[in-house]
């Protein structure tokens, strides 16, 4: 009867719990309970997303239903993935975020890869709130001091401001790794194992992270007050640093069946998804387990997120060997169980079993379809018009220090983004940011983008857009785009508005991978971004409705030449690329609009990809015969924002004509696809026409 | 020449010092931090990073490793030459193989930037990233230990100071990394000089 | 008048402290003390105007509350409010 009443307070619906009942033939204990209550939660569970998370094309990725996905070149792979801690971060900036990254580097060690690139989209409400400044601190320094301390350069991101993330700030953190191919470590786990923990103690953290995470942060505080309270988990960057050189050296040994990172659920997700994925069994003692705090009850042990752990699945006769080397890294390590053949998952507890199910039942977790249904905004924004007023020189100065175009030096200087001597540049001075990869002789570039205007205005085509940039990105620094990831920020899946906007935002990005030919490599879903009323979340804050739909691409390119850098100089040939603004071109959703009308609106300009495609290979070539001195593509703040970036990272000034129709502000600062501004020498009129592409000397 | 990177629990240059130092064709070798036998080596490295996670205050609780007491005997037998880099700079404040203190830098926060540095009447551009990067001078402090300074001083040290050399102790210490401006790929080889210096020093 | 109040801020009890357990695992390698627990936290030391004693704490209380700690993580202590 006792369970009849948890399962509620733990978040899972009758549904789901007659389900559950249905799965097992019974109804399941207190612990069992509290395990699927974790499985089944949105952020384990992926239960409102799987269905259409299936969408994403993944041919030509290295292991995209592992921990992370990879592209492979020669003989290793580079892999990357990106996740969200935007809901702890809202709690403790500091913590979350620095815990965030601690997240992500895990997925990437797991697979025998050393971490070697840290990039971060981050999203904050406006500056002039006080609480919104206090974040931006918080979360800055959470990244730089676990960043800086494991050794993990952070060498690029993106940052971006609006009312909408006011309190709900967003936090995606994108790792990336590289492993020798021949040497990666998948969590499958075969029976015959012994089950190994290694790293922190456990201890009563983050208990309910996973369900925490999938919660909006909602109502009567004092209720909620306590749970948030138990969900902080304290970053240890020290501690990570010795697992990563332990794991690594325990890798080397041939005595590793499989490995996981013990993240949300902890030891339960990890555990019960290696044997499931491995097609057997597995046995835990929880009274094995190494603990921080005395008296941890069996559900405290299995859901704890305490940071830093790892789990293997090691041969028996090497186990003196890895515990050998834990020693010589002064990281804790227990054996904690086994695996076995039969298909169960049994845990104990001073020898006496106290809960059984098949992995099967606990990973399968039940997966909803959502309500797709277009909301009337839609329609009723699309028709609305920006009506543009009259250009001012002040204008310059206002999108120049509009937050979001303005320098971030604040953030970056604050993360050690050359350690690990793999770094090419600065993380201002490209659109990309270039890691050397000394073993195969070449250049990776990286990304990270987002573009949440267009995508409520237009959530397919916006986030068809958003692909299209990061490849722009990657493309105006020489690079050949490989693969993506992403992180899929949205509001509450369950009502029809973020419903609609997260289908048609998975299909625009399916959309743009396949017409691009880039494969989907890894992803992270973060819902309920929003909170449903006014009430404060601790510390004081206000929080909004919801935010606007943010689905952020991270995507890898390659390079076997050094990269595009600006080398541009007096008296240099400039041009704009690619698709001129017009008087009927559609700019919805353009910053500028924003920041001088406060105006959001109207149709966005829907990406061509034949001229995508030209555009690029026009830039790839040119820069291969080197002809191009610079370039950058045209993305937030129009014409004039790329051009001026160019300018600013030479010292330089221009004369010339940007303004091509009669509408300024549309002509400068209007955001249209698919366009770059090119920078040579000499003229290059004659191969602009040889590519048959349309272009404006300026 | 035969160089040795000393690896703490939480350093994070050592894999590039050690690369560095591979690349002018030394001889190189990882020692753990609780290693005590340092003969046979001409230069010992105190790489940058974190030893010990710069808990409690950087480079204090790694003065406690055994090698650090090996150090000693080291530099104190003229056995070759010591280099601290960043942290490995605070590891010898904090341990008192160098004089003044490291602290927090003026702006209070962590500071990553290509510096340009006045080094022998040239200028050059190396990069640093640290938090505690001030150094304080003591009050007998003797200006020919000055072996770098920084043109805008961006942490604050007293006189500008960015790295000392003791040449009686054989002791070069300092915050920019030079280790990480070595190979053209990265778009930097400022770093080269330091090394060349390092090389005449330790095998005169 | 003026008060000077010195605050302590530590971890909440059963949150982990990363910089005290390093700082015990060290302490272990050495001749002082093996088993000694250390906690890590703040110190803060305040000067504010206020019309007495009472006022001068509430004071205190809230800048702690408000200002120095997240309540998520961490509990103060006030250790003194002194008429200065």
């Amino acid at each position: 009867m006792l369970t009849d009443y948890l399962y509620k307070q733990l978040g899972l619906s009758d549904f789901e719990y007659n389900e559950i009942k249905k799965r097992l033939n019974r109804t399941p204990n207190m612990l069992e309970t509290y395990l699927f209550s974790a499985m089944w939660s949105e952020h384990c569970g992926y239960k409102h997303s799987k269905n259409y998370l299936k969408l994403f094309p993944n041919d030509n990725a290295v292991l995209n239903e592992e921990n992370s996905g990879g592209i492979e070149i020669g003989n290793h792979v580079i892999f990357f993935k990106m996740e969200s801690h935007n809901h702890p971060s809202a709690i403790d900036p500091y913590q979350g975020a620095a815990t965030g990254v601690g997240g992500i580097i895990r997925d990437i060690l797991t697979l025998n890869a050393r971490p070697v690139a840290i990039l971060d989209s981050l999203k904050f409400g406006q500056l002039n709130e006080g609480k919104n400044k206090y974040l931006l601190e918080g979360i800055v320094k959470g990244i730089s001091d676990y960043g800086n301390s494991i050794g993990v350069p952070t060498i690029g991101g993106e940052t971006s401001f609006d009312e909408c993330f006011s309190g709900l700030p967003l936090v995606n953190v994108m790792a990336v790794g590289i492993a020798k191919k021949n040497k990666i470590v998948k969590s499958i786990a075969k029976s015959g194992g012994i089950v190994v923990l290694l790293g922190s103690l456990t201890g009563r953290d983050g208990i309910h992270g996973a369900s925490f995470a999938s919660k909006e942060l909602k109502s009567h505080s004092g209720h909620i007050k306590k749970e948030n309270r138990l969900s902080i988990q304290t970053a240890d960057p020290f501690m990570k640093k010795k697992v990563i050189e332990a794991s690594l050296e325990i890798f080397k040994s041939d005595g590793i069946i499989s490995a996981q990172d013990c993240g949300a659920a902890g030891i339960l997700s990890a555990s019960s998804e290696m044997a499931f994925k491995g097609n057997c069994g597995m046995e835990l003692f929880l009274d094995k387990v190494l603990v921080r705090e005395e008296n941890m009850q069996p559900w405290e042990i299995m859901l704890s997120e305490s940071q830093e752990r790892m789990i293997f699945i090691v041969k028996e006769q090497y186990l003196n060997h890895i515990f050998d080397i834990a020693a010589k890294f002064e990281v804790n390590i227990c054996a904690i169980g086994r695996t076995i053949p039969e298909k169960e998952y049994r845990l104990f507890w001073n020898n006496e079993i106290i809960a059984n199910i098949a992995p099967e039942v606990l990973n399968n977790c039940i997966t909803y379809n959502l309500n797709n249904k277009e909301p009337d905004y839609i329609k009723e924004y699309a028709s609305k018009t920006c009506q543009d007023t009259e250009f001012k020189e002040q204008d310059i100065i206002e999108i120049l220090k509009c937050p979001d175009i303005a320098s971030k030096k604040y953030i970056y200087s604050q993360y050690d983004y050359m350690v690990g001597n793999r770094t090419v540049s600065k993380p201002e001075n490209t659109s990309s940011n270039a890691l050397w990869i000394k073993e195969e002789k070449c250049f990776c570039g990286f990304t990270a983008d987002s573009d949440y205007r267009k995508t409520y205005l237009n959530p397919f085509e916006g986030s068809r857009n958003t692909v299209y940039e990061a490849f722009r990105n990657l493309i105006s620094c020489g690079f050949r785009p490989k693969g993506i990831t992403n992180c899929l920020n949205f509001a509450n899946p369950e009502k029809d508005e973020c419903a609609f906007q997260f289908i048609e935002s998975v299909k625009g990005i399916s959309q743009a991978c396949k017409e691009l030919k880039i494969p989907v490599v890894s992803g992270n879903v973060s819902f309920y971004n929003e909170n449903s009323t006014h009430n404060p979340v601790p510390p004081a804050f206000f929080v909004p409705s919801k935010i606007l739909p943010v689905p952020v691409i991270g995507m890898a390119g390659i390079s076997y030449k050094n990269i595009l850098k600006n080398n541009l100089k007096e008296n240099y040939f400039i041009y704009l690329a690619g698709r001129d603004i017009t008087c009927d071109s559609d700019t919805g959703g353009a910053l500028y609009q924003k920041l001088f009308y406060n105006f959001l609106g109207g149709k966005i300009d829907i990406v061509d990809t034949n001229l995508e495609l030209q555009l690029a290979d026009f830039i790839l070539n040119m820069y291969s015969e080197n002809k191009i001195s610079a370039c950058n593509d045209v993305s937030k703040g129009g014409v004039f924002v790329s051009l001026f970036e160019l300018l600013h990272t030479a010292h330089l000034g221009f004369k010339g004509n940007l303004i091509n129709i009669e509408n300024a502000r549309k002509s400068l600062f209007g955001e249209v696809t698919g366009r770059y501004i090119v920078c040579s020498k000499r003229s290059l009129e004659s191969d602009f026409k040889k590519y048959n592409l349309p272009f404006r000397f300026l | 020449m035969k160089s040795a990177v000393v690896v703490f629990p939480g350093t994070n240059c050592d894999r590039d010092t050690y690369e560095a130092c591979r690349f002018f064709g030394w001889k190189c070798d990882y020692i753990r931090h609780d290693e005590t036998n340092l003969q046979g080596y001409n230069v010992i490295f105190l790489p940058g990073g974190f030893s010990y996670g710069d808990y409690i205050r950087s480079g204090r609780l790694a003065k406690f490793s055994p090698v650090v007491a090996a150090l000693k005997d080291y530099i104190k037998n003229k056995c070759g030459m010591t280099i601290g880099i960043c942290n490995g700079f605070q590891i010898l404040c904090e341990s008192k193989l160098i004089d003044g203190v490291l602290t927090d830098n003026i702006n209070n926060k962590f500071i990553c930037s290509e510096e340009n540095l006045i080094y022998q009447n040239t200028e050059l551009t190396l990069p640093i990233a640290h938090k505690e990067g001030r150094y304080i001078a003591p009050d007998n402090f003797d200006k020919n230990l000055i072996f770098l300074k920084y043109k805008n001083n961006p942490n604050g040290s007293d006189m500008n100071i960015a790295g000392l050399y003791d040449k009686k102790n054989k002791i070069l210490a300092m915050m920019p990394h030079p280790e990480r401006a070595v190979f053209k790929e990265t778009g930097n080889t400022d770093g080269r000089v330091i090394f060349e210096f390092i090389h005449k020093e330790a095998l005169c | 008048m003026k008060f000077l109040i010195d605050i302590k801020v530590t971890l909440k009890e059963g949150i982990k402290d990363p910089q005290g357990l390093a700082a015990e695992a060290v302490l272990k390698n050495t001749d002082i003390d093996k088993t000694a627990k250390i906690k890590v936290g703040k110190f803060f030391s305040l000067i504010l105007d206020a019309k007495n004693r009472k006022q001068a704490s509430e004071k205190a209380v809230r800048i702690s509350e408000e200002v120095l700690t997240n309540p998520n993580l961490e509990v103060y202590e006030i250790l003194k409010v002194i008429e200065a």
